[in-house]
């Protein structure tokens, strides 16, 4: 392509007087390929002294800190490995059931991008998590020291789980309180053992919820362990629709239920008295009619 | 073949180029090694090995005036003649092809159900053949398959005079089919020794098989005996009133209604 | 019968099975190295690692949870009882070539069929280019001559330890599913660099934005690091490799496009349906088995590492193969080559 230009004749010139230093350097007797077959190896005569103090003082080359420098997340990379290699080593130890294991606080994934310096997705982040929870998973009374440090400095500053939740129980007065929330409801429940007289914000059952439907998902939690007219409940409930307190009084009729009767937990987390509906309206965005409705095409 | 690009073929040119302009200040260090090893000329073609079918027998001539016959190597070429080739597909690769290969076909068709048997493809080494010597069918680290009567009958054409295919089939099928039978033979009474031993093998999988399919078989009865009742109720309450023989199964049959729905 | 079974298979054993015709029409068009003089069996090499639990255990010597006390008396007991029983000598071992790779002197067209390197593609998949490294077509499959592979193999083994030895930064690239391991063993054994992960389109073209927050050192001919120039790092553009090593071509065509712009020299695992003009030095070879390309990798990484065991013993008598950074040139700035306190005295 160079030759295409007027200044070609001088670069090639140039190139010209470039030549010796591109010759052939001179085969020395120590140089072999390691495709060749190894020689018997000749003792070498001794080398002479070399000034070392100049020598290993004088900077060669610049090259990268770490091996994984042309991945563009060298630190996390390295993480990633040196972890995989103790889990590898440490592979036969007796490990415990992931219940049984000492409760971590790893890094959050902003607090680990601080950490490493290095913007690491959250899919990375999960799969070297995982690594840490194995290696957490190994019997703690012979753990050994290289994973307890190298574990250690993934733990975020700070026990958050050093303290301890009490466990709510029901009060002197023979109250248990659950509160619940459901779209944009929220709901309190005072659960009494009595005789199954049920008060929503002062007013009965059948004056707040006019559908049966609604009426029976809020005693839901009651009526499927058959103890309607064992417990007497005050019930607040503040925001949403019709449907959204009903159910906001279910769950929290759930969770107070079960400071009463513990052991009734499995019956309730079947009938689904005590799952948590996470979902909320999702809001709308510009552009959009509705959270995702587009707005109807129109061709001018 | 359209546009090819020979930028990276031509690293060392254009590094040379580049500090001879001056746009770089220095020249990479591995100039010496490319210029020493230059890369190979990928896109000169070649005329693809050929490769042609050959067969090696042993064949005994007589020969005048001598008491003894005389036993030749004979190599017979394949006998369809190849066909000259279109000059656009001078430089496209040709089939391999292996005496055995022919022979390989031939026992499989007749043993299909030898391809049914794991075998083991894998090697570590690469050099198992050095360990097999084929004047006998059974070798070392090598389970018995049908490979090996191909291989057994290939040695006994290459190396026994006038020996006709079949022939070879023949021999190397009978060694094969008397290795197996006493395989067989191991087998059962190992099993059977096992079992004098106290070892119990439990149902064979024919016999859980058979357990599986008549468990469906049942619960399809138990359906229909329900599924027919319902429709035999429909049917009824469609004819109307009934006379009084048929009001009394009727009666009969709303008293096992009960039972119906549940299932 | 058993002692007369065991003796007929010593026997058979001990006669030279006779080789089979076909490797013998390609053995003799391998470039002749002395490869039977070489192959000494590669299990002498294999130092399988030391069981952790022994070490761990013998440096906790003070058992003192019951725990550590079962574990040291399994292994106590193991170790009494290891030698009872059968040793399984000759078995296939996954891992071996990855922990324990080949020699660039070892490379046989056995080892090579055995790591199945000659399979190629379906012959519609071809890429003509490729049609000089295909030795012919066998069940509609192309499949590539193994003395090309071999030859091709240690051209490029000896690129990669010519490059070492003039201390060159070699990028070891194998982004398909399971080459992780072994790239990451071939860069430690080359002291390389590898990526098993996606290439990050632009990281050469692109450098500063890429690759400019990750951690340079200068170091002197021994590979010492030397920490007096840490200030001189800054704000220098960042490195680019002068050799990359591509096992799967086929999914890195950014990366062989950018070493293309940046005028690097490229090695790869060409499979017959990949273009051999995209890399400077072909290796003809099958780059879907894991296997094969392991093998290969295996074989660069331990050129490079011969390669580096020569640099470093001409720089320990005090010589380089390479032009060394001089500490002067260190100190300029890299963009206006004047001396980084010139602009501010102006000023």
């Amino acid at each position: 392509m160079a030759w295409h230009k007027s200044t070609s004749l001088a670069q090639a010139m140039r190139s010209l007087r470039l030549t010796p230093t591109l010759s052939k350097p001179k085969p020395s007797l120590s140089r072999t390929y390691a495709t060749e077959a190894e020689a018997a190896s000749v003792p070498a005569a001794a080398a002479p002294e070399i000034n070392f103090e100049a020598f290993t003082q004088k900077p060669a080359r610049i090259i990268p800190s770490s091996p994984s420098y042309f991945s563009g997340s060298p630190r996390f990379i390295d993480h990633v490995l040196q972890l995989e290699s103790l889990q590898a080593k440490y592979a036969s130890l007796p490990t415990v059931a992931t219940s049984d294991a000492p409760r971590m606080a790893w890094f959050k994934l902003p607090q680990f991008r601080d950490y490493v310096g290095e913007p690491v997705p959250m899919k990375k982040y999960k799969s070297l998590l995982k690594i840490l929870q194995r290696l957490n998973r190994i019997q703690p009374e012979i753990r050994p020291n290289e994973v307890q440090t190298t574990l250690s400095a993934f733990l975020r500053p700070g026990n958050p789980y050093a303290v301890e939740t009490i466990p709510r129980t029901v009060d002197e007065h023979g109250r248990a309180r659950g509160k619940g929330k459901r779209k944009e409801s929220t709901a309190v429940v005072q659960l009494v053992e009595g005789e199954g007289e049920v008060l929503v914000n002062g007013k009965s059952l059948v004056e707040v919820f006019k559908r049966v439907h609604d009426r029976e998902s809020a005693l839901w939690a009651l009526r499927c362990t058959q103890r309607l007219d064992k417990y007497n409940a005050w019930i607040t409930v503040r925001g949403g629709g019709v449907t959204g307190q009903a159910e906001a009084i279910t769950l929290a009729l759930g969770r107070a239920l079960l400071l009463h009767e513990p052991g009734l937990k499995p019956v309730l987390r079947k009938a689904g008295a005590i799952t948590v509906d996470a979902r909320r309206v999702e809001r709308k965005k510009p552009g959009r009619v509705k959270a995702r409705k587009m707005p109807t095409w129109v061709k001018r | 073949m359209g546009k090819v690009n020979l930028t990276a073929l031509r690293v060392r040119q254009t590094a040379l180029n580049q500090f001879a302009s001056g746009k770089t200040s220095k020249l990479p260090q591995w100039v010496g090694v490319v210029g020493e090893i230059p890369p190979a000329e990928t896109l000169i073609r070649t005329r693809p090995p050929q490769h042609q079918l050959v067969h090696r027998r042993l064949k005994t001539v007589t020969v005048p005036y001598s008491e003894k016959p005389k036993v030749t190597v004979s190599l017979e070429y394949q006998e369809k003649r190849i066909k000259p080739k279109k000059a656009s597909r001078l430089f496209q690769p040709v089939e391999i092809k292996y005496e055995e290969d022919q022979l390989r076909s031939k026992f499989f068709r007749d043993h299909p159900w030898e391809l049914a048997r794991p075998r083991v493809l894998l090697e570590s080494t690469g050099k198992d053949f050095e360990n097999y010597d084929w004047r006998r069918i059974e070798q070392p680290g090598k389970r018995l398959d049908g490979e090996s009567v191909v291989q057994r009958q290939l040695w006994l054409l290459n190396h026994v005079p006038d020996i006709t295919e079949s022939a070879a089939y023949d021999i190397a099928r009978r060694e094969f089919y008397r290795l197996r039978l006493k395989e067989d033979i191991q087998r059962r009474v190992a099993a059977e020794e096992a079992e004098a031993y106290g070892a119990k093998f439990g149902p064979s999988y024919m016999e859980i098989g058979m357990k599986l399919e008549n468990e469906q078989y049942d619960k399809w009865v138990t359906w229909a005996r329900s599924a027919a009742q319902v429709q035999d109720q429909r049917h009824a309450a469609l004819t109307g009133a009934p006379d009084l023989g048929d009001a009394g199964e009727a009666s009969e049959l709303e008293m096992e209604e009960p039972e119906a729905v549940p299932a | 019968m058993i002692i007369r079974r065991t003796c007929r298979q010593l026997l058979a054993l001990s006669q030279r099975a006779p080789v089979s015709s076909r490797f013998q029409s390609t053995l003799p068009e391998t470039p002749v190295t002395p490869v039977q003089a070489v192959q000494t069996s590669p299990k002498d090499e294999i130092t399988r690692p030391e069981n952790p639990l022994l070490e761990m255990v013998q440096a906790q010597a003070g058992a003192n949870t019951s725990a550590q006390q079962e574990i040291a008396a399994e292994e106590s007991h193991r170790k009494n009882f290891s030698k009872l029983g059968t040793t399984v000598r000759t078995f296939y071992d996954p891992e071996n070539v990855i922990r324990n790779p080949p020699k660039p002197s070892q490379i046989s067209l056995e080892m090579l069929l055995a790591a199945q390197t000659h399979l190629g593609h379906s012959t519609s998949r071809w890429n003509p280019q490729n049609s000089r490294y295909i030795f012919g077509i066998r069940e509609g499959v192309h499949i590539i001559s193994l003395d090309v592979t071999a030859a091709y193999l240690r051209r490029a083994a000896k690129v990669v330890e010519e490059v070492a030895a003039r201390g060159g930064l070699i990028l070891f690239a194998g982004t398909r599913k399971g080459q992780k391991r072994a790239v990451v063993k071939a860069a430690e054994l080359a002291k390389g660099y590898h990526i098993f992960e996606r290439w990050i389109p632009g990281s050469l073209t692109n450098g500063e934005q890429i690759l400019g927050h990750c951690e340079t050192k200068v170091v002197n001919a021994l590979d010492e690091e030397l920490p007096d120039f840490k200030a001189d790092l800054a704000d220098r553009p960042s490195l680019k490799p002068d050799l990359v090593i591509c096992l799967n071509p086929l999914e890195n065509v950014v990366l062989l496009h950018e070493c293309g712009l940046n005028n690097v020299p490229t090695i790869g695992i060409i499979d017959t349906d990949a273009d051999p003009t995209r890399v400077t030095y072909p290796i003809p070879a099958n780059d879907d088995s894991l296997r094969a390309t392991c093998l290969i990798a295996g074989i660069l990484g331990r050129a490079g590492e011969a390669g580096q065991a020569r640099r470093l013993k001409m720089a320990q008598e005090g010589r380089t193969t390479y032009q060394p950074i001089k500490a002067e040139v260190l100190h300029l700035d890299p963009f206006t080559g004047q001396p980084p306190g010139g602009e501010g005295q102006k000023k």
